[in-house]
């Protein structure tokens, strides 16, 4: 068996939400696509859930990263506050994001 | 796909938050469900359940009952593993 790659992203690092188009099932909501956050922690490595769902395996395991997002950057914030969400997103949809300061 | 289920950050209203008890179709479908995914059966996961009810048409996904779509499911899922011939199955289209 492969020995479980290493996660490509540590906490505190500033990511991108991959904007793409998904075809079946897909765990990252549409909301969150594009949107730039911030790597929380390491959820841990799970099968990937788009290959269980048409039946695979899921291997190899896949990171799973809690990643917060700025209300801001989804939605606009009129009263400029500093709220945040935290979403579960996959290691494959995540990108560093080069335009971070 | 049409993500019919992928609600987050859109206008949807308010959530309808009645209480039910569970139908005897409900808990037939749950009963259905748990039998064929056990692993005396084994013949189709959750994550495929789950792929094959936001595969729906956004017209059945939204006029369909919970426990209707699983069933759907179940019965579509039965068909594509060849467990099931079509022709045995009534599947009826939602309209």
């Amino acid at each position: 068996m492969r020995p479980d790659a290493r996660p490509r992203f540590r906490p505190g690092q500033k990511v991108r939400i991959v904007r793409s188009d998904s075809v079946g099932h897909c765990r990252t909501p549409r909301y969150v696509r594009g949107a730039p956050g911030q790597v929380v922690s390491l959820i841990g490595r799970f099968r990937n859930p788009e290959d269980l769902a048409y039946g695979g395996t899921g291997e190899p395991l896949s990171p799973l990263y809690w990643v917060e997002v700025r209300l801001a950057e989804l939605w606009g914030d009129p009263q400029e506050s500093d709220d945040s969400l935290r979403v579960e997103v996959y290691e494959h949809w995540l990108a560093e994001d080069a335009d971070a300061p | 796909m049409s993500r019919t289920h992928d609600l987050g950050g859109l206008p949807a209203g308010r959530i309808d938050r009645t209480e039910h008890e569970l139908t005897f179709f409900d808990k037939r479908v749950d009963a259905l469900y748990v039998l064929l995914t056990g692993p005396a059966r084994a013949a189709f996961t959750v994550d495929e359940v789950r792929r094959t009810i936001e595969g729906l048409p956004e017209a059945e996904y939204l006029g369909l009952s919970y426990y209707e779509r699983w069933l759907k499911a179940i019965a579509l899922l039965l068909v594509e593993k060849g467990l099931v011939d079509a022709s045995r199955l009534d599947i009826p289209d939602a309209t």
